[in-house]
């Protein structure tokens, strides 16, 4: 059983790699944002279980995007300093 | 390479390529010959262009209809919120994406967790507001740089129309055709009225035409085939008076004027190196603190202070460097937008961001260092002749000259008492040639009376069976030499009289000029065909670095490799052909507009006045550029300590450091918009300076250095504790704190 999902996952996971490789510019970015919320999801649950009771699931989940967000800003910043030509 | 061959000789200055070029025509007229270029109109014949009244008063002359750039910059600045085009500046985008996580916590209080206070929305609003305001702000800077580039390409659009052409065919007929569907290699026929169809070289013809489209400049210009002044021209500018036949050297739309238009718009603007290189540096600022600022609710909350979503973002963007993250791109355009306003096209604003790191200047002599007309200064007889026997052979000689030059001779001579004693409509005038290199008239009785190059005068006494005794004319070629003149020899049939001594003028102002541009540590070379002796005197007295005498193009060549083999940039000005090279050598080379098409491709900039002096005004504006950039970016990094004061304290009030609230800020609330309404007011209040620029100052690299941190640096620090604390005073009167 866990022999096939993880076949299963791995299999997804290779077709949305692929997905996002050839989206063109247009669909890309939707593509991202519905990823990374579905990512979101897993990170969403660590937030709600390590804060205990003190805060619901609908903050959990805006927490953990907020640390996303932050994170792809700290992507988007790196980028700027190793290619700067391109901004 | 070509070298022009006038003139070279004992006694008379050999002139190179280099020298020709910003006056062969005078040149040639110098000696007796008014009449070769224009025999419609005499007037036209003295100079090729001399640009009318002060350079200041010349600026702008496209003219530039500015009305309407603010509301304009207005709407351009919303436009400019579209998240594709706000991406494009880190600084800016973090806190773009910072608005939308305060207006989310506005509309949300508890979207990261239970809100404290007594009125999050209104608090976590005003933040929403305030940093709309900063982003849009930097938008409002950069969209009026831009409006002033785009009014300056549609004042030149406004020349541009498609006009009918005179297509010259194979065959010699003629075709009348739209100028969009001229070719490059077609010829074309223009005559007076007609609208220049595209730019091209004359290859035929001799007219006038009004470059006031494109320079400003409203006399006509004289234009002409063979030269390299004054034979190319400009599509969009109109012929006056005779007809040309033009050989079109660009496909439509890609033009002079279309390249300018693209240029001052900004549509081929690219990062330069400084540019790149402070966006790397502020990114890795931005970088840090949004590792510090992320971090720090962990801290927060173990002080027991936890700090909310809203303030975080606030001090993130109190702390990045937003003042010249918003300014950058508005202080690059205004830079080219001020070479513009100069009448100087550049390629690039690589181009005029080299032109402030500039080492060496490489300047001609005549017209630049020189005033392109020399004037008799004095007469020295020989073979025991009086001074008033060569005034008056000198006035005999010079009755026909028109030329500046001659026209000195003339007054000289009569200040001296001599006076015509021939019936001047009886007598004939010989105009200058480059093969005789003389001048003179033939008088009615059949004596001939010359001036010219000292050998030209000497073989032609020779050739009249006159004396060889030349010891004291040579001798007084020498003296004139030395004191940095050039000699012209006279002779009467087969008696030689003497020299006379053309001083050559050393523009007025220069030598501060060049000690400005020493202090500032650019090192000027001085280009002449001039012998060396009266090379080192002109180089003496107007202050140069360096000279090098009898130049050839190849020379100048060596010369800027030579530096530039030194790790140093080099800046030159051309406009022949056989300048070319050398232009595109340089690190900034100027063309003139009335050189050759192939000088002004090899160029990275082109002056449209055609005013060689203007070199040096273009390396004060690109260092000016810089030094803006760097006052800027000190200030906004100055201005850190003082919101860092004004933040911190507030946020962490349980974690005693209300020592550090120095400014005594009535609650963390007034602290943090206090902080926040600063950092967006100045970025406006700063719109002025990056536009203009910092007033430049010829000082030493030490000097301003200095000077800069003392007010930028110092200032930066001190002048946001003082405003910080008004709007923190003026927060709490409204009851906002």
């Amino acid at each position: 059983m866990d022999i096939f999902l993880t076949q299963r996952f791995a299999k997804v996971s290779a077709e949305v790699c692929l997905a996002t490789r050839f989206a063109n510019a247009r669909v890309k970015l939707p593509l991202g944002l519905f990823l990374g919320l579905c990512f979101n999801l897993a990170i969403a649950s660590g937030v709600y279980a390590a804060t205990g009771q003190a805060i619901d699931r609908g903050q959990a989940y805006a927490i953990a995007l907020l640390g996303l967000l932050t994170l792809g800003l700290s992507i988007y910043l790196f980028v700027a300093i190793f290619q700067p030509e391109r901004f | 390479m070509r070298r022009v061959k006038v003139r070279k000789t004992v006694g008379w200055v050999e002139r190179s390529e280099t020298q020709r070029r910003f006056s062969t025509q005078r040149y040639i007229q110098n000696l007796g010959f008014p009449r070769m270029m224009n025999s419609t109109n005499p007037d036209r014949s003295k100079s090729p262009r001399r640009p009318g009244g002060t350079r200041e008063s010349r600026r702008h002359t496209p003219k530039v209809n500015r009305k309407g750039i603010y509301q304009r910059a207005i709407a351009d600045a919303f436009v400019k919120l579209n998240p594709r085009i706000a991406i494009k500046n880190p600084v800016m985008f973090l806190v773009w994406v910072g608005t939308v996580i305060t207006l989310l916590v506005t509309i949300f209080p508890d979207l990261f967790g239970a809100a404290p206070g007594r009125n999050p929305r209104l608090f976590n609003g005003l933040i929403a507001a305030i940093l709309f305001f900063t982003v849009w702000f930097a938008n409002f800077a950069e969209a009026v740089a831009e409006g002033r580039g785009k009014a300056q390409a549609d004042a030149l659009r406004a020349t541009k129309s498609d006009t009918t052409a005179k297509k010259v065919l194979p065959d010699g007929g003629i075709q009348e055709v739209s100028s969009t569907a001229l070719r490059q290699g077609d010829r074309v026929k223009v005559v007076a009225g007609d609208i220049i169809p595209a730019d091209g070289e004359v290859i035929g013809g001799v007219a006038s035409v009004d470059e006031s489209a494109i320079t400003g400049e409203s006399a006509p210009v004289l234009k002409q085939p063979g030269t390299d002044i004054a034979s190319s021209v400009t599509g969009g500018t109109r012929i006056i008076s005779d007809e040309l036949l033009i050989r079109v050297t660009s496909d439509p739309g890609k033009g002079f004027i279309d390249r300018m238009i693209a240029l001052v718009e900004g549509a081929e603007r690219r990062k330069t190196p400084n540019e790149i290189a402070l966006t790397v540096l502020l990114a890795v600022l931005t970088q840090v603190f949004l590792i510090v600022v992320a971090t720090l609710p962990l801290i927060a909350n173990y002080v027991g202070s936890p700090v909310s979503i809203a303030v975080a973002i606030a001090l993130l963007v109190a702390l990045i460097p937003t003042t010249i993250g918003g300014l950058l791109s508005a202080i690059g355009i205004a830079g080219m937008d001020r070479v513009a306003q100069f009448n100087v096209v550049a390629t690039s604003g690589r181009a005029v961001e080299a032109c402030g790191d500039i080492n060496t200047l490489v300047l001609d002599k005549t017209g630049t260092i020189t005033l392109g007309n020399r004037l008799a200064d004095e007469f020295i007889p020989v073979n025991g002749h009086s001074l008033e026997d060569v005034a008056g052979v000198a006035l005999a000689a010079s009755v026909f000259d028109e030329t500046p030059e001659g026209k000195s001779i003339v007054r000289l001579a009569e200040q001296l008492g001599a006076s015509v004693d021939f019936e001047v409509s009886r007598a004939e005038g010989v105009e200058f040639s480059a093969r005789t290199r003389m001048s003179g008239t033939n008088l009615p009785d059949g004596i001939e009376v010359r001036k010219g190059a000292v050998d030209a005068i000497k073989g032609f006494v020779r050739s009249r069976g006159g004396q060889n005794n030349t010891q004291e004319l040579d001798a007084a070629y020498e003296q004139i030499s030395h004191q940095g003149g050039t000699p012209l020899a006279l002779c009467q049939g087969s008696k030689l009289y003497g020299a006379i001594h053309l001083k050559d003028i050393v523009k007025p102002g220069i030598r501060e000029r060049f000690a400005q541009l020493r202090r500032m540590g650019v090192r000027t070379v001085m280009l002449t065909g001039d012998n060396r002796i009266t090379a080192s005197v002109i180089a003496q007295e107007a202050g140069v670095d360096d000279f090098i005498s009898e130049a050839t193009p190849e020379d100048k060549i060596t010369a800027i490799k030579r530096e530039q083999a030194q790790g140093k940039l080099v800046a030159m000005t051309g406009d022949g052909t056989n300048d070319a090279p050398a232009l595109a050598q340089a690190n900034v080379g100027v063309a003139m507009n009335t050189g050759t098409q192939a000088a002004k491709e090899a160029a990275n900039m082109v002056d449209l006045d055609s005013d060689p002096t203007k070199l040096i005004d273009i390396v004060a504006i690109g260092k000016q550029l810089l030094i803006t950039r760097g006052a800027l970016t000190t200030f906004s990094i100055a201005n850190d300590i003082a919101k860092y004061f004004a933040i911190i304290p507030v946020i962490f009030p349980t974690a005693g450091i209300e020592s550090l609230n120095v400014m005594r800020l009535a609650s963390t609330n007034s602290a943090v918009l206090s902080a926040l309404i600063y950092n967006a007011l100045i970025i406006p209040a700063l719109i002025p300076l990056a536009l203009t620029g910092v007033k430049f100052r010829p000082l030493t690299a030490n000097q301003l250095l200095q000077r800069n941190i003392l007010l930028y640096g110092l200032g930066g620090v001190v002048a946001p504790f003082v405003a910080i604390k008004l709007i923190d005073v003026l927060i709490a009167a409204v009851g906002l704190a």
